[in-house]
């Protein structure tokens, strides 16, 4: 698992560099303008960016024989799909963390001109990136198996736009379950929760199909 | 015998091509180096897939250095090196990062040597596999099989596309590695001069069928090629005839005894036959 962590850590910061480069940069330009559009463009952009990016690493290990190679290797089948799931989350969680970081230090600099609610907005806006992310690889990995990676754009398109019907769809059902304004900070809390405990089983369910489907696989 | 690997009756089709691996049935010796030959689409890489269990059969059994490989026995793919023709590794990773990876999923990746390989074949580590030529990547392949120690290495046209001189380097690697009786090596190739150099036995591949396998040593002392014409040609007897072949007013004919066929056709002359002129021989449809 260590070596294809770390061929999966390869593929990903060769496509996810130049991208990095402009969280930085966008990061920066946010700390010194602390602009609220560019708080929030940041915020909601930049994981999803980055996780739209990685995937392309895909497409660049099947124009060699290594997707063949690695079934060669001395590892099952499972361990390489599982390895790329759990090489999604870990990415996912540190570029979360690294708009958390630009966002703790910005309000520290600017004060809190931002989130309305408080903390309450500022979890709000990371977790939405954060589960727009893992939807958007939920949805990549089963399709980049059954149909190749060769098909990324159409993949990566399909699965952006399944994320966000998927995040509207849930925020949808919370809003017509509870009066928006009756909704207690409790309430608030538990429906995040809920949407990211429903994110999660679906990138389980996606991890599940995608080890069905790529057991079937030949090469 | 001990065998590295045995096949028998491997069928394998496929769902949208009418191409069909018919009953394979070939073993390969321990210590011993196999040359699987055939044209292109005669299906000798799939039956590399079948047997790295990269494709599966549809019936027959597989046996690696005596177990059953299906992708849930680590330790016995830990014994097998694969190189396959054309780019192995993704180009954007260096030799450094890829023996990161293999480090990582290989128990007995050897480092040391691994750096010896690079150092005889001259390769930058720290180079991206993207900016090697056919050669140093074909090189790399190669170092990456034999750094971990395998005892069967497995070459899917690694010698195609390489010049002479990398040629030559590559089979007296091969020749190296053999050297210990546990190792052996099935290269499938299209270059029989290879074969010739190198390997014990021959296994002809045509149309999904295994129509010849043999030592080396008996094809190329035993086999020879008559060269007759027609006339000559209605009075050989059809079961000496392996197969033929009509050129223009000549008719090459290979027959599996070359001594027995200079005593029974006195008159006609016998070349010993090359593993080229069976090869196209086998491969044509004039066959009695």
């Amino acid at each position: 698992m260590n070596g294809l962590l770390k061929n999966n850590f390869y593929g990903m910061i060769e496509n996810v560099k130049i991208a990095i480069v402009f969280v930085l940069i966008l990061g920066i330009t946010l700390l010194i303008s602390g602009n609220d559009t560019i708080l929030n463009i940041f915020c909601i952009i930049s994981t999803p960016a980055i996780a739209i990016l990685s995937l392309s690493c895909l497409r660049k290990e099947s124009a060699s024989k290594w997707q063949k190679y690695k079934l060669t290797l001395p590892i099952t089948r499972n361990a390489i799909v599982n390895s790329q799931y759990i090489s999604h989350i870990i990415l996912c969680l540190t570029t979360t963390a690294i708009i958390s970081l630009f966002i703790i230090l910005t309000v520290c600099i600017h004060g809190n001109q931002y989130f309305y609610y408080g903390f309450r907005d500022a979890v709000t806006l990371l977790m939405t990136s954060f589960v727009l992310s893992i939807l958007i690889g939920a949805i990549s990995y089963p399709l980049c198996y059954l149909w190749g990676a060769e098909r990324i754009e159409v993949i990566t398109v399909l699965s952006v736009i399944g994320a966000v019907a998927i995040v509207l769809g849930l925020s949808l059902i919370i809003n017509l379950m509870f009066d928006r304004s009756s909704i207690t900070n409790t309430i608030y809390y538990i429906s995040l929760a809920s949407i990211l405990v429903i994110t999660l089983v679906i990138f389980i369910l996606s991890k599940i199909a995608s080890c069905i489907i790529f057991k079937r696989k030949e090469y | 015998m001990d065998y590295a690997l045995q096949l028998q009756n491997v069928t394998k089709s496929f769902k949208h091509s009418d191409f069909l691996l018919d009953h394979i049935s070939f073993a390969l010796p321990k210590g011993a180096i196999m040359g699987f030959v055939g044209e292109n689409g005669a299906g000798k890489t799939t039956t590399i897939g079948c047997i790295m269990n990269t494709l599966r059969i549809d019936s027959g059994s597989i046996q690696v250095l005596g177990q059953t490989l299906n992708g849930q026995n680590p330790l016995l793919s830990e014994q097998i090196g694969i190189v396959y023709d054309g780019d192995n590794f993704p180009s954007y990773l260096t030799a450094n990062q890829l023996e990161h990876i293999l480090q990582g999923i290989y128990s007995a990746w050897d480092p040391s040597l691994f750096q010896k390989f690079l150092e005889r074949f001259e390769l930058n580590r720290t180079l991206k596999i993207s900016k090697y030529s056919k050669g140093m990547s074909m090189k790399l392949a190669i170092a990456v099989a034999l750094s971990h120690h395998p005892k069967l290495l497995i070459l899917d046209e690694a010698t195609a596309g390489l010049d002479p001189v990398i040629r030559d380097e590559m089979l007296d690697l091969f020749l190296d590695f053999i050297e210990d009786p546990e190792h052996s090596i099935l290269l499938s190739s299209h270059i029989t001069s290879d074969l010739e150099k190198i390997a014990d036995y021959i296994t002809f591949i045509h149309k999904g069928k295994i129509i010849l396998t043999e030592t080396k040593d008996h094809l190329i002392y035993q086999y020879g090629i008559l060269r007759c014409r027609q006339k000559e040609f209605e009075q050989i007897n059809t079961t000496d005839i392996l197969a033929y072949r009509k050129r223009d007013y000549q008719i090459d004919v290979l027959v599996a005894n070359r001594h027995t066929a200079e005593k029974n056709y006195k008159n006609l002359v016998i070349d010993p036959a090359t593993i080229d002129e069976i090869m196209l021989l086998l491969t044509k449809e004039e066959r009695i």
